[in-house]
Protein backbone atom coordinates (compact mmCIF):
# COMPACT_ATOMS: atom_id res chain seq x y z
CA UNK A 1 0.00 0.00 0.00
CA UNK A 2 1.09 3.51 -0.90
CA UNK A 3 1.34 4.65 2.72
CA UNK A 4 4.68 2.52 3.39
CA UNK A 5 5.93 4.07 0.40
CA UNK A 6 6.60 7.11 2.88
CA UNK A 7 10.11 7.36 4.22
CA UNK A 8 10.29 9.88 7.50
CA UNK A 9 12.96 10.10 9.48
CA UNK A 10 15.88 9.45 6.65
CA UNK A 11 18.67 7.98 8.95
CA UNK A 12 21.10 6.16 6.55
CA UNK A 13 22.80 3.11 9.04
CA UNK A 14 26.45 2.63 8.87
CA UNK A 15 29.79 2.51 10.67
CA UNK A 16 31.43 5.69 9.69
CA UNK A 17 33.86 8.34 11.55
CA UNK A 18 30.83 11.00 10.72
CA UNK A 19 28.33 8.28 12.51
CA UNK A 20 30.29 7.72 15.77
CA UNK A 21 31.06 11.69 16.13
CA UNK A 22 28.86 12.77 19.24
CA UNK A 23 25.77 14.15 17.82
CA UNK A 24 26.48 17.37 19.58
CA UNK A 25 29.75 17.84 17.78
CA UNK A 26 27.39 17.33 14.56
CA UNK A 27 24.93 19.73 15.41
CA UNK A 28 27.41 22.29 16.12
CA UNK A 29 29.12 21.58 13.06
CA UNK A 30 26.54 21.90 10.81
CA UNK A 31 25.12 25.28 12.59
CA UNK A 32 29.00 26.59 11.79
CA UNK A 33 29.65 25.39 8.42
CA UNK A 34 25.73 27.16 7.45
CA UNK A 35 26.85 30.31 9.19
CA UNK A 36 30.25 30.02 6.90
CA UNK A 37 28.82 29.72 4.05
CA UNK A 38 26.87 33.39 4.75
CA UNK A 39 30.22 35.19 5.40
CA UNK A 40 31.80 33.11 2.32
CA UNK A 41 31.27 35.77 -0.56
CA UNK A 42 33.48 34.46 -3.57
CA UNK A 43 34.28 30.94 -5.75
CA UNK A 44 37.34 29.93 -4.34
CA UNK A 45 35.93 30.49 -0.71
CA UNK A 46 32.96 28.21 -1.82
CA UNK A 47 35.47 26.07 -3.15
CA UNK A 48 37.09 25.38 0.29
CA UNK A 49 33.88 25.19 1.96
CA UNK A 50 32.69 22.42 -0.66
CA UNK A 51 35.63 20.46 -0.20
CA UNK A 52 35.13 20.17 3.66
CA UNK A 53 31.56 19.43 2.48
CA UNK A 54 32.94 16.29 0.12
CA UNK A 55 35.55 14.73 2.32
CA UNK A 56 32.89 14.85 4.92
CA UNK A 57 30.28 12.95 2.47
CA UNK A 58 32.92 10.24 1.46
CA UNK A 59 34.03 9.56 5.43
CA UNK A 60 30.59 9.54 6.08
CA UNK A 61 30.03 6.74 3.61
CA UNK A 62 26.49 7.68 2.67
CA UNK A 63 25.38 7.36 -0.87
CA UNK A 64 25.62 11.02 -3.07
CA UNK A 65 22.42 9.73 -4.43
CA UNK A 66 20.75 10.03 -0.74
CA UNK A 67 22.20 13.13 -0.31
CA UNK A 68 20.79 14.49 -3.37
CA UNK A 69 17.84 13.71 -2.94
CA UNK A 70 17.54 16.10 -0.31
CA UNK A 71 17.55 18.86 -3.37
CA UNK A 72 14.40 17.81 -5.11
CA UNK A 73 11.16 19.64 -2.71
CA UNK A 74 13.86 22.71 -3.41
CA UNK A 75 14.47 22.38 -6.59
CA UNK A 76 12.20 25.07 -7.79
CA UNK A 77 12.99 27.45 -5.19
CA UNK A 78 16.47 27.64 -6.38
CA UNK A 79 15.65 27.65 -9.95
CA UNK A 80 13.15 30.60 -9.50
CA UNK A 81 16.37 32.35 -7.49
CA UNK A 82 19.12 31.98 -10.17
CA UNK A 83 16.63 33.40 -12.81
CA UNK A 84 15.80 36.44 -10.98
CA UNK A 85 19.21 37.24 -9.93
CA UNK A 86 20.41 36.61 -13.40
CA UNK A 87 17.40 38.85 -15.32
CA UNK A 88 17.60 41.46 -12.57
CA UNK A 89 20.93 42.39 -11.60
CA UNK A 90 22.39 45.77 -13.15
CA UNK A 91 26.28 45.64 -14.35
CA UNK A 92 27.77 44.81 -17.55
CA UNK A 93 26.57 43.43 -20.26
CA UNK A 94 27.56 39.85 -21.67
CA UNK A 95 25.16 38.57 -23.77
CA UNK A 96 21.68 39.90 -24.66
CA UNK A 97 18.61 39.37 -26.70
CA UNK A 98 15.07 40.60 -27.17
CA UNK A 99 14.29 42.26 -23.63
CA UNK A 100 16.09 40.19 -21.81
CA UNK A 101 19.90 41.46 -21.01
CA UNK A 102 21.80 39.15 -18.70
CA UNK A 103 25.12 40.57 -17.37
CA UNK A 104 28.20 39.49 -15.55
CA UNK A 105 27.43 40.77 -12.15
CA UNK A 106 24.01 38.79 -12.22
CA UNK A 107 25.92 35.50 -13.88
CA UNK A 108 28.17 35.92 -10.82
CA UNK A 109 25.71 36.33 -8.64
CA UNK A 110 23.18 33.54 -9.33
CA UNK A 111 25.71 30.91 -9.62
CA UNK A 112 26.92 31.68 -6.08
CA UNK A 113 23.34 31.77 -4.42
CA UNK A 114 22.57 28.76 -6.02
CA UNK A 115 25.93 27.37 -4.61
CA UNK A 116 25.16 28.65 -1.44
CA UNK A 117 21.61 26.91 -1.13
CA UNK A 118 23.40 23.45 -2.73
CA UNK A 119 25.60 23.51 0.53
CA UNK A 120 23.21 24.47 2.92
CA UNK A 121 20.69 21.41 1.97
CA UNK A 122 23.58 18.77 1.71
CA UNK A 123 24.92 19.81 4.94
CA UNK A 124 21.69 19.96 6.66
CA UNK A 125 20.82 16.22 4.51
CA UNK A 126 24.39 14.71 6.67
CA UNK A 127 23.50 16.22 10.04
CA UNK A 128 19.95 13.63 9.72
CA UNK A 129 21.18 11.50 7.29
CA UNK A 130 24.20 10.24 9.90
CA UNK A 131 22.80 10.79 12.99
CA UNK A 132 19.87 8.51 14.51
CA UNK A 133 16.75 10.77 15.39
CA UNK A 134 16.96 9.75 18.98
CA UNK A 135 20.90 10.60 19.29
CA UNK A 136 19.71 13.67 17.56
CA UNK A 137 17.23 14.57 20.12
CA UNK A 138 19.40 14.13 22.55
CA UNK A 139 21.89 16.01 21.60
CA UNK A 140 19.53 18.91 21.32
CA UNK A 141 18.90 18.30 24.55
CA UNK A 142 22.19 18.25 25.97
CA UNK A 143 22.78 21.70 24.16
CA UNK A 144 19.67 23.78 25.75
CA UNK A 145 19.85 22.44 29.08
CA UNK A 146 21.84 25.80 30.33
CA UNK A 147 18.86 27.36 28.47
CA UNK A 148 16.79 25.86 31.69
CA UNK A 149 18.16 28.36 33.95
CA UNK A 150 15.68 31.09 32.09
CA UNK A 151 12.78 28.56 32.65
CA UNK A 152 12.69 26.85 29.43
CA UNK A 153 11.80 23.72 29.36
CA UNK A 154 14.69 21.82 27.36
CA UNK A 155 14.03 18.31 28.23
CA UNK A 156 10.72 18.39 28.02
CA UNK A 157 10.50 19.79 24.64
CA UNK A 158 13.41 17.51 22.99
CA UNK A 159 11.24 14.00 25.28
CA UNK A 160 8.15 15.77 23.20
CA UNK A 161 10.34 15.57 20.21
CA UNK A 162 11.81 11.99 20.93
CA UNK A 163 8.68 10.28 22.05
CA UNK A 164 6.95 11.76 18.22
CA UNK A 165 9.68 10.43 16.38
CA UNK A 166 8.99 7.18 17.98
CA UNK A 167 5.51 6.57 17.52
CA UNK A 168 5.47 7.77 13.73
CA UNK A 169 6.25 4.45 12.68
CA UNK A 170 3.48 2.49 15.13
CA UNK A 171 0.69 5.13 13.75
CA UNK A 172 1.57 4.25 10.21
CA UNK A 173 1.08 0.69 11.18
CA UNK A 174 -2.25 1.48 12.77
CA UNK A 175 -3.20 3.43 9.45
CA UNK A 176 -2.49 0.32 7.33
CA UNK A 177 -4.49 -2.21 9.23
CA UNK A 178 -7.41 0.59 9.77
CA UNK A 179 -7.34 1.17 5.91
CA UNK A 180 -7.30 -2.58 5.56
CA UNK A 181 -10.41 -2.90 7.41
CA UNK A 182 -12.63 -0.14 6.20
CA UNK A 183 -11.12 -1.43 2.80
CA UNK A 184 -13.14 -4.59 3.96
CA UNK A 185 -16.05 -2.57 4.41
CA UNK A 186 -16.37 -1.30 1.36
CA UNK A 187 -14.63 1.87 2.08
CA UNK A 188 -12.98 3.34 -1.13
CA UNK A 189 -9.74 5.80 -0.59
CA UNK A 190 -8.86 6.14 -3.83
CA UNK A 191 -11.69 7.14 -6.60
CA UNK A 192 -14.10 9.90 -6.40
CA UNK A 193 -14.23 13.77 -6.45
CA UNK A 194 -12.10 15.56 -4.33
CA UNK A 195 -14.94 16.14 -1.59
CA UNK A 196 -15.70 12.54 -2.22
CA UNK A 197 -12.18 11.57 -0.87
CA UNK A 198 -11.95 13.98 1.62
CA UNK A 199 -15.07 12.65 2.94
CA UNK A 200 -14.03 8.81 2.66
CA UNK A 201 -11.05 9.93 4.94
CA UNK A 202 -13.09 9.85 8.13
CA UNK A 203 -13.55 6.29 8.67
CA UNK A 204 -9.66 6.59 8.93
CA UNK A 205 -8.61 9.25 10.73
CA UNK A 206 -11.54 8.84 13.70
CA UNK A 207 -10.01 5.47 14.91
CA UNK A 208 -6.81 6.68 14.27
CA UNK A 209 -7.01 9.55 16.46
CA UNK A 210 -9.14 7.25 19.32
CA UNK A 211 -5.76 5.20 18.37
CA UNK A 212 -3.83 7.86 19.10
CA UNK A 213 -5.41 8.95 22.54
CA UNK A 214 -5.46 5.52 23.73
CA UNK A 215 -1.67 4.72 22.72
CA UNK A 216 -0.51 7.96 24.44
CA UNK A 217 -2.73 7.57 27.52
CA UNK A 218 -1.34 3.90 27.85
CA UNK A 219 2.43 5.51 27.05
CA UNK A 220 1.66 8.09 30.15
CA UNK A 221 0.52 5.60 32.56
CA UNK A 222 3.50 3.55 32.00
CA UNK A 223 5.51 6.75 32.69
CA UNK A 224 4.37 7.21 35.68
CA UNK A 225 4.40 3.74 36.96
CA UNK A 226 7.91 4.11 36.72
CA UNK A 227 8.44 7.47 38.40
CA UNK A 228 9.17 9.18 35.40
CA UNK A 229 10.12 12.85 35.92
CA UNK A 230 12.08 14.61 33.39
CA UNK A 231 14.84 17.25 33.68
CA UNK A 232 16.72 18.11 36.56
CA UNK A 233 18.80 15.17 37.90
CA UNK A 234 17.92 12.59 35.46
CA UNK A 235 20.81 10.44 34.23
CA UNK A 236 20.96 8.61 31.10
CA UNK A 237 21.49 5.27 29.81
CA UNK A 238 23.93 6.01 27.74
CA UNK A 239 25.38 9.37 28.75
CA UNK A 240 27.03 10.98 25.31
CA UNK A 241 30.85 11.54 25.32
CA UNK A 242 33.25 13.16 23.16
CA UNK A 243 35.90 11.22 22.02
CA UNK A 244 39.37 11.68 20.45
CA UNK A 245 37.52 12.28 17.24
CA UNK A 246 35.33 14.52 18.52
CA UNK A 247 38.70 17.10 19.39
CA UNK A 248 40.26 16.42 15.51
CA UNK A 249 36.42 17.06 14.00
CA UNK A 250 36.35 20.16 16.46
CA UNK A 251 40.15 20.95 15.29
CA UNK A 252 39.07 20.90 11.70
CA UNK A 253 36.02 23.28 12.17
CA UNK A 254 38.26 25.69 13.84
CA UNK A 255 40.65 25.41 11.26
CA UNK A 256 38.03 25.75 8.95
CA UNK A 257 36.32 28.61 9.90
CA UNK A 258 39.66 30.75 10.18
CA UNK A 259 40.43 30.06 6.61
CA UNK A 260 36.71 31.03 6.03
CA UNK A 261 37.30 34.49 8.36
CA UNK A 262 41.33 35.12 6.79
CA UNK A 263 39.82 34.92 3.25
CA UNK A 264 36.53 37.25 3.84
CA UNK A 265 39.51 39.67 5.43
CA UNK A 266 41.59 39.00 2.63
CA UNK A 267 39.07 39.72 0.18
CA UNK A 268 39.27 36.42 -1.67
CA UNK B 1 -20.02 -19.91 -2.08
CA UNK B 2 -16.93 -22.36 -2.78
CA UNK B 3 -13.27 -20.61 -2.06
CA UNK B 4 -10.41 -22.27 -3.84
CA UNK B 5 -6.94 -21.43 -3.68
CA UNK B 6 -4.77 -22.58 -6.05
CA UNK B 7 -1.05 -22.97 -5.40
CA UNK B 8 -0.47 -19.42 -3.56
CA UNK B 9 2.78 -18.10 -2.92
CA UNK B 10 3.42 -14.47 -1.00
CA UNK B 11 6.66 -12.42 -0.89
CA UNK B 12 7.61 -10.22 1.33
CA UNK B 13 10.06 -7.79 -0.06
CA UNK B 14 10.50 -9.18 -3.39
CA UNK B 15 13.84 -9.00 -4.96
CA UNK B 16 15.46 -7.54 -1.90
CA UNK B 17 18.43 -9.54 0.32
CA UNK B 18 15.42 -10.01 2.79
CA UNK B 19 12.74 -11.24 0.79
CA UNK B 20 10.64 -14.10 2.67
CA UNK B 21 8.53 -16.50 1.71
CA UNK B 22 5.13 -15.50 3.72
CA UNK B 23 3.28 -18.35 1.70
CA UNK B 24 4.83 -21.23 -0.18
CA UNK B 25 2.18 -23.39 -2.04
CA UNK B 26 -0.75 -23.14 -0.42
CA UNK B 27 -3.89 -24.62 -1.67
CA UNK B 28 -7.61 -25.16 -0.06
CA UNK B 29 -10.73 -24.89 -0.48
CA UNK B 30 -13.46 -23.87 1.70
CA UNK B 31 -17.45 -24.99 1.16
CA UNK B 32 -20.48 -23.51 1.83
CA UNK B 33 -21.28 -24.42 6.13
CA UNK B 34 -18.11 -25.38 7.01
CA UNK B 35 -17.02 -24.13 10.36
CA UNK B 36 -13.13 -24.20 9.93
CA UNK B 37 -10.14 -23.19 12.38
CA UNK B 38 -7.21 -22.36 10.68
CA UNK B 39 -4.56 -22.72 13.64
CA UNK B 40 0.06 -22.08 13.49
CA UNK B 41 2.81 -20.31 15.57
CA UNK B 42 2.86 -17.14 15.38
CA UNK B 43 4.45 -15.56 12.02
CA UNK B 44 3.43 -18.58 10.07
CA UNK B 45 1.40 -16.90 7.28
CA UNK B 46 -1.82 -17.06 9.00
CA UNK B 47 -2.95 -13.44 8.45
CA UNK B 48 -1.63 -12.94 5.11
CA UNK B 49 -3.52 -15.96 3.53
CA UNK B 50 -6.53 -14.67 4.90
CA UNK B 51 -6.21 -11.42 3.61
CA UNK B 52 -5.90 -13.14 0.50
CA UNK B 53 -8.96 -14.57 0.44
CA UNK B 54 -10.73 -11.01 -0.18
CA UNK B 55 -8.41 -9.50 -2.31
CA UNK B 56 -6.45 -7.41 0.05
CA UNK B 57 -3.30 -8.82 -0.71
CA UNK B 58 -2.57 -9.73 -4.06
CA UNK B 59 -0.88 -13.30 -4.66
CA UNK B 60 2.78 -13.09 -6.04
CA UNK B 61 2.18 -16.37 -7.83
CA UNK B 62 -1.02 -18.50 -7.53
CA UNK B 63 -5.13 -17.90 -7.55
CA UNK B 64 -8.06 -17.26 -5.22
CA UNK B 65 -11.16 -18.57 -7.21
CA UNK B 66 -14.64 -18.20 -5.78
CA UNK B 67 -17.17 -20.35 -7.24
CA UNK B 68 -14.64 -20.80 -10.02
CA UNK B 69 -13.89 -17.17 -10.76
CA UNK B 70 -10.51 -15.72 -10.05
CA UNK B 71 -11.27 -12.66 -7.57
CA UNK B 72 -8.18 -10.90 -8.69
CA UNK B 73 -9.61 -10.11 -11.64
CA UNK B 74 -10.53 -6.51 -12.85
CA UNK B 75 -14.12 -7.53 -13.83
CA UNK B 76 -17.18 -6.14 -11.57
CA UNK B 77 -18.27 -9.62 -11.34
CA UNK B 78 -14.93 -10.52 -9.39
CA UNK B 79 -15.93 -7.28 -7.41
CA UNK B 80 -18.84 -7.96 -6.68
CA UNK B 81 -17.40 -11.56 -5.20
CA UNK B 82 -14.82 -9.85 -3.20
CA UNK B 83 -17.50 -8.30 -1.28
CA UNK B 84 -19.18 -11.58 -0.47
CA UNK B 85 -16.23 -12.57 1.63
CA UNK B 86 -16.08 -10.77 4.67
CA UNK B 87 -13.36 -10.30 6.58
CA UNK B 88 -13.26 -9.41 10.34
CA UNK B 89 -9.39 -8.12 11.62
CA UNK B 90 -7.90 -8.87 14.59
CA UNK B 91 -8.59 -6.20 17.25
CA UNK B 92 -11.52 -5.29 14.79
CA UNK B 93 -13.34 -2.63 17.73
CA UNK B 94 -10.46 0.22 16.58
CA UNK B 95 -12.29 0.24 13.09
CA UNK B 96 -15.69 1.93 14.36
CA UNK B 97 -16.04 4.87 13.82
CA UNK B 98 -19.28 6.63 13.83
CA UNK B 99 -21.48 8.41 16.15
CA UNK B 100 -23.72 5.67 16.96
CA UNK B 101 -23.62 1.89 16.96
CA UNK B 102 -26.16 1.75 14.41
CA UNK B 103 -24.83 3.97 12.00
CA UNK B 104 -21.41 1.84 12.44
CA UNK B 105 -22.82 -0.91 11.52
CA UNK B 106 -24.67 0.42 8.13
CA UNK B 107 -21.00 1.44 6.77
CA UNK B 108 -20.49 -1.56 5.14
CA UNK B 109 -24.13 -1.98 3.19
CA UNK B 110 -24.08 1.56 2.54
CA UNK B 111 -20.81 1.50 0.37
CA UNK B 112 -22.41 -1.31 -0.97
CA UNK B 113 -25.02 1.04 -2.40
CA UNK B 114 -27.97 -0.70 -0.99
CA UNK B 115 -31.11 1.87 -0.02
CA UNK B 116 -31.36 3.19 3.52
CA UNK B 117 -34.38 0.70 4.49
CA UNK B 118 -32.23 -2.21 3.63
CA UNK B 119 -29.16 -0.66 5.13
CA UNK B 120 -31.61 -0.54 8.47
CA UNK B 121 -33.35 -3.69 8.26
CA UNK B 122 -29.53 -5.70 7.44
CA UNK B 123 -28.07 -3.42 10.68
CA UNK B 124 -30.62 -4.80 12.91
CA UNK B 125 -30.40 -8.17 11.95
CA UNK B 126 -26.94 -8.73 12.04
CA UNK B 127 -26.82 -6.88 15.64
CA UNK B 128 -29.75 -9.52 16.75
CA UNK B 129 -27.16 -11.91 15.43
CA UNK B 130 -24.19 -11.38 17.55
CA UNK B 131 -26.68 -11.04 20.70
CA UNK B 132 -27.41 -7.04 20.85
CA UNK B 133 -30.48 -5.37 20.61
CA UNK B 134 -30.42 -3.06 18.19
CA UNK B 135 -33.25 -0.96 20.26
CA UNK B 136 -31.39 -0.71 23.21
CA UNK B 137 -27.44 -0.32 21.66
CA UNK B 138 -28.39 1.50 18.58
CA UNK B 139 -28.32 5.18 19.45
CA UNK B 140 -24.96 4.70 21.78
CA UNK B 141 -21.58 6.03 20.80
CA UNK B 142 -19.88 2.39 20.14
CA UNK B 143 -16.92 4.12 22.02
CA UNK B 144 -19.34 4.03 25.26
CA UNK B 145 -19.67 -0.31 24.96
CA UNK B 146 -17.36 -2.54 26.34
CA UNK B 147 -14.66 -4.46 24.88
CA UNK B 148 -16.45 -7.23 23.93
CA UNK B 149 -19.68 -5.64 23.08
CA UNK B 150 -17.04 -3.15 20.32
CA UNK B 151 -16.40 -6.16 19.22
CA UNK B 152 -19.55 -7.92 18.70
CA UNK B 153 -20.41 -4.73 17.05
CA UNK B 154 -17.70 -4.65 14.34
CA UNK B 155 -18.50 -8.51 13.82
CA UNK B 156 -21.77 -7.00 13.19
CA UNK B 157 -20.67 -4.12 10.51
CA UNK B 158 -19.34 -6.89 8.62
CA UNK B 159 -22.32 -9.45 8.84
CA UNK B 160 -24.52 -6.52 7.31
CA UNK B 161 -22.60 -6.52 4.25
CA UNK B 162 -24.37 -10.70 3.50
CA UNK B 163 -21.16 -12.74 3.24
CA UNK B 164 -21.41 -15.86 1.84
CA UNK B 165 -17.69 -16.57 3.82
CA UNK B 166 -17.12 -15.32 7.17
CA UNK B 167 -13.18 -14.91 8.23
CA UNK B 168 -12.11 -13.80 11.66
CA UNK B 169 -8.77 -13.41 12.71
CA UNK B 170 -8.77 -14.34 16.57
CA UNK B 171 -11.90 -13.02 17.43
CA UNK B 172 -11.62 -13.74 21.03
CA UNK B 173 -8.01 -12.66 21.44
CA UNK B 174 -7.79 -9.91 24.55
CA UNK B 175 -11.33 -10.42 25.53
CA UNK B 176 -12.13 -12.04 29.20
CA UNK B 177 -13.64 -15.12 29.68
CA UNK B 178 -17.35 -14.13 29.70
CA UNK B 179 -16.70 -12.14 26.56
CA UNK B 180 -15.02 -14.70 24.88
CA UNK B 181 -17.71 -17.02 25.10
CA UNK B 182 -20.18 -14.50 24.02
CA UNK B 183 -18.09 -14.68 20.96
CA UNK B 184 -17.73 -18.42 20.53
CA UNK B 185 -21.70 -19.07 20.91
CA UNK B 186 -22.43 -15.81 18.57
CA UNK B 187 -20.22 -17.54 16.32
CA UNK B 188 -21.64 -20.99 16.16
CA UNK B 189 -24.92 -18.79 16.04
CA UNK B 190 -23.67 -16.98 12.67
CA UNK B 191 -23.29 -20.65 11.15
CA UNK B 192 -26.39 -21.80 12.11
CA UNK B 193 -28.61 -18.86 11.21
CA UNK B 194 -26.77 -18.33 8.06
CA UNK B 195 -25.69 -21.10 6.63
CA UNK B 196 -22.47 -19.83 5.28
CA UNK B 197 -18.70 -20.89 5.47
CA UNK B 198 -16.67 -19.32 7.93
CA UNK B 199 -13.00 -19.54 8.77
CA UNK B 200 -11.48 -18.93 12.08
CA UNK B 201 -7.75 -17.90 13.26
CA UNK B 202 -7.42 -18.97 16.74
CA UNK B 203 -4.34 -19.35 18.85
CA UNK B 204 -7.03 -21.64 21.98
CA UNK B 205 -6.96 -25.41 20.90
CA UNK B 206 -9.91 -25.27 23.29
CA UNK B 207 -12.40 -23.49 21.33
CA UNK B 208 -10.98 -24.87 17.83
CA UNK B 209 -11.55 -28.58 19.52
CA UNK B 210 -15.02 -27.19 20.92
CA UNK B 211 -16.23 -25.48 17.43
CA UNK B 212 -14.30 -27.08 14.38
CA UNK B 213 -15.66 -29.11 11.92
CA UNK B 214 -11.93 -29.06 10.04
CA UNK B 215 -8.53 -27.62 11.18
CA UNK B 216 -6.05 -26.20 9.15
CA UNK B 217 -2.24 -26.03 10.16
CA UNK B 218 0.12 -23.80 8.97
CA UNK B 219 3.61 -23.88 9.62
CA UNK B 220 6.34 -21.40 8.06
CA UNK B 221 3.91 -20.44 5.24
CA UNK B 222 3.05 -23.73 4.12
CA UNK B 223 -0.68 -25.49 4.93
CA UNK B 224 1.36 -28.66 6.59
CA UNK B 225 -2.32 -30.58 8.08
CA UNK B 226 -5.70 -30.28 7.07
CA UNK B 227 -8.69 -32.88 8.18
CA UNK B 228 -11.42 -33.08 11.11
CA UNK B 229 -9.85 -32.00 14.39
CA UNK B 230 -9.66 -35.72 16.22
CA UNK B 231 -7.53 -36.08 13.01
CA UNK B 232 -5.45 -33.16 13.11
CA UNK B 233 -4.71 -33.23 16.81
CA UNK B 234 -3.80 -36.91 16.89
CA UNK B 235 -1.15 -35.84 15.19
CA UNK B 236 0.82 -35.00 18.49
CA UNK B 237 4.50 -34.97 17.68
CA UNK B 238 4.04 -33.04 14.85
CA UNK B 239 2.14 -30.19 16.32
CA UNK B 240 4.47 -30.16 18.67
CA UNK B 241 7.47 -29.66 16.70
CA UNK B 242 5.25 -26.72 14.99
CA UNK B 243 5.26 -25.01 18.34
CA UNK B 244 1.83 -26.03 18.69
CA UNK B 245 -0.30 -28.20 21.49
CA UNK B 246 -3.06 -30.24 21.63
CA UNK B 247 -6.02 -29.07 23.81
CA UNK B 248 -5.40 -28.98 27.61
CA UNK B 249 -8.02 -31.75 27.52
CA UNK B 250 -6.50 -34.17 25.52
CA UNK B 251 -3.20 -33.32 27.07
CA UNK B 252 -4.43 -34.55 30.67
CA UNK B 253 -5.71 -37.46 29.32
CA UNK B 254 -2.40 -38.32 28.20
CA UNK B 255 -1.25 -37.34 31.45
CA UNK B 256 -3.37 -39.97 33.11
CA UNK B 257 -2.86 -42.63 30.23
CA UNK B 258 0.57 -42.23 30.70
CA UNK B 259 0.41 -42.90 34.46
CA UNK B 260 -1.18 -46.10 33.69
CA UNK B 261 -4.85 -44.46 34.08
CA UNK B 262 -7.08 -47.10 31.65
CA UNK B 263 -8.48 -44.19 30.36
CA UNK B 264 -8.31 -43.44 26.62
CA UNK B 265 -6.61 -40.65 25.78
CA UNK B 266 -8.53 -39.97 22.45
CA UNK B 267 -10.65 -37.03 23.46
CA UNK B 268 -10.56 -33.50 22.53
CA UNK B 269 -12.72 -31.62 24.53
CA UNK B 270 -13.52 -30.84 28.21
CA UNK B 271 -17.06 -32.35 27.93
CA UNK B 272 -15.62 -35.90 26.36
CA UNK B 273 -13.03 -36.08 28.96
CA UNK B 274 -15.30 -36.29 31.54
CA UNK B 275 -17.66 -38.53 29.81
CA UNK B 276 -14.63 -40.54 29.48
CA UNK B 277 -13.45 -40.53 33.60
CA UNK B 278 -17.01 -40.74 34.31
CA UNK B 279 -16.98 -44.08 31.74
CA UNK B 280 -13.90 -45.44 33.45
CA UNK B 281 -14.18 -44.38 37.48
CA UNK B 282 -18.02 -43.56 37.77
CA UNK B 283 -19.36 -47.23 37.82
CA UNK B 284 -16.82 -47.63 40.99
Amino acid sequence: MAIKDITLGQYYPSESVIHRLDPRTKIIGTLVFMVSIFLVKSFTGFAVSAALLAAVIILSKIPFGYIARGLKPVIFIIIITMTMNLLMTPGEPIASFWIITITREGLERSLLLAIRLVLLIFSSSILTLATKPMSLTDGLDSLLSPLRKIGFPAHEITMMMTIAIRFIPTLMDETDKIMKAQTARGADFETGSIMQRAKSMIPLLIPLFVSAFRIAADLAMAMEARCYRGGEGRTRMNPMRFSNLDTIAWIILALYLAAVIVMRRMGL
Amino acid sequence: MRIEVKDLDHIYNAGLAYETYALKHVSLTLDRGELVCLIGHTGSGKTTLVQHLNGLLKPDKGQVLADGVDINEKSPQARALRRKIGLVFQYPEYQLFEETVFKDVCFGPKNMGLSEEECAKKANDSLKLVGMDPDEVGDKSPFALSGGQKRRVAIAGILAMDPEVLILDEPAAGLDPAGKKAILSCIKGIKEERNICILLISHNMEDVAEIADRVLVMDKGSLVLDGPPGEVFARRQALRDMGLAAPPAARFMEMVAAGGGPVSADVLTLDDAAREIIRVYGKR
